[in-house]
């Protein structure tokens, strides 16, 4: 107590150590906090969509953001939204509708698509859709003499993209469904928008259709992806758990959407050179980068059948997949290198 | 350093390591309670239009029946959940397909169980599920 000088410099040297202890102690929990797996679910495209996010406590205003950008375009690509792009389209576009430039590059896309699907994906299988009452719920076998007249309206290059005049046109009786793209498409959407905003560890998952960015940084691990069992979707295979950083699985099943009748069950993935539901396989998974690709070839895939699904996986460096039918499983090399073990 | 040493006492020290241990014990406290919590406590959710409107304890529905009326747009869906699964029982008459009563019971954190017409989603959470989510 006789000497102040040096009491005081023992105080100056304890406050020191305490405010590093304490700026310490912040930074390193504030980076766990940036560390943390933020995750939102919403119902959206007839489904339940969910987000996660590595991040902060803002990570959860960006996920609701995503979900708006989400929103905005389902109800543009939904036909059975009346104000939606694909509405108008349908109704009357013999004239062109006159549209934005990135919808003038969904569309080249979805041509392109079509044309690198030989066809088996084709977005003006509406009237087949209608007929087989899969859009309304009404499910019914149509009349041979139907399908056939249905089946002439049905051709993407009646689809004409005008990149000058930004217009889209469609014939009289063509009308266009986005069933087999919009999901994929849309999280593509809400992908860039969570890395335009500097989100690099997120997955987005739309009803099964998946993309995901960086890694589940939260574990230290990579993005783990189930797949479900065609027969008894509330179980996966548990030997096929996918473990992926960058890029996108979609699965398509007969399982999704069907009814059955006389013991024979009919899907919602019409073959749109048939007009009858494809029977051969039990679903197709696919992963790829892009959640418009994964989404489009499952799709087709599935409908294309057994061997020239097959075919089309091994012959591409862009997709790997995996191909389910009654007691077989088949999958790319590509796909097993994404298996979890 | 020395001569920082010298007019130090051992109290001093006491006190800054002291701190300094602290601090570091403070961090780690969000670890022991993932621990606590990773010894499984599996939620059934409920949620309509998006928003949960329901949770269960698995454990609740061990020894019990749990069953809950969920009324939306076309009648009431009933879902049942019992020894730690979940199924929707019951759709709506007026719904065409009811694939929903299709998918069955679940019981892992995975799969879902979707109601279209009556926006109903149900799902199983766990702390410790090492999965992301399913394709289907």
């Amino acid at each position: 107590m006789g000497c102040p000088g040096k009491m005081n410099k023992k105080i100056t040297i304890i406050i020191i150590f305490l405010i590093i202890a304490v700026s310490l102690f912040i930074s390193l929990s504030s980076e766990k906090n940036n560390n943390k797996l933020y995750s939102k679910k919403r119902f959206l495209m007839d489904t339940t969509v969910e987000i996660k996010v590595v991040g902060s406590k803002k990570s959860n205003n960006i996920i609701n953001e995503t979900f708006e950008v989400m929103k905005e375009w389902e109800e543009e690509l939904n036909r059975y939204h009346k104000n939606s792009l694909v509405f108008k389209l349908n109704r009357n576009s013999q004239n062109g509708i006159k549209v934005s430039d990135q919808k003038i590059k969904l569309f080249q896309e979805i041509k392109k698509y079509a044309k690198l699907t030989d066809g088996y994906f084709d977005p003006t299988i509406a009237p087949l859709i209608d007929l087989w009452g899969f859009g309304k719920e009404t499910n019914q076998i149509p009349a041979q003499n139907d399908i056939k007249s249905a089946l002439q309206l049905v051709d993407y290059n009646d689809i004409k993209v005008d990149e000058e005049e930004n217009k889209i046109y469609l014939p009289k009786k063509t009308k266009i469904d986005l069933g087999a793209v919009a999901k994929g498409y849309i999280i593509d959407r809400a992908y860039e928008f969570l890395k335009a905003n500097n989100i690099n560890n997120f997955f987005i998952n739309a009803g099964g259709n998946i993309r995901v960015s960086g890694m589940n940084t939260s574990e230290n691990r990579l993005w783990n992806i189930g797949i479900s069992k065609p027969r008894d979707s509330s179980q996966i295979y548990k030997n096929y758990i996918l473990s992926i950083s960058e890029g996108a699985v979609a699965t398509s099943g007969d399982y999704e959407r069907y009814f059955i009748k006389n013991s024979k069950r009919y899907s919602h993935l019409i073959n749109p050179k048939t007009g009858y539901p494809s029977q051969e396989l039990q679903s197709v998974t696919i992963y790829t980068s892009k959640a418009i690709s994964a989404d489009i070839f499952s799709t087709s895939l599935f409908i294309m059948g057994w061997d020239k699904a097959k075919e089309r996986i091994k012959n591409s460096d862009e997709i790997a997949g995996l191909l389910i039918k009654e007691g077989e499983i088949w999958y790319s090399d590509d796909f097993k290198d994404i298996f979890a073990n | 350093m020395h001569k920082l040493f010298k007019i130090m006492t051992t109290y001093d020290i006491i006190i800054i390591v002291g701190v300094i241990l602290l601090s570091i014990s403070i961090l780690f406290l969000p670890f022991w309670n993932n621990d606590e919590s990773s010894s499984a406590n599996k939620v059934i959710y409920i949620s309509q239009n998006g928003e949960v409107i329901q949770k269960i304890p698995i454990k609740n529905t061990i020894n019990d029946k749990v069953l809950v009326e969920v009324k939306g747009p076309i009648g009431t869906s009933i879902i049942e959940a019992h020894n730690g699964k979940v199924r929707l029982k019951e759709a709506p008459e007026k719904d065409p397909e009811k694939i929903c009563v299709k998918t069955g019971w679940i019981e892992r954190a995975g799969p879902s169980i979707i109601c279209v017409p009556n926006k109903i989603s149900i799902w199983i959470e766990s702390e410790t599920s090492s999965l992301d989510g399913v394709s289907w």
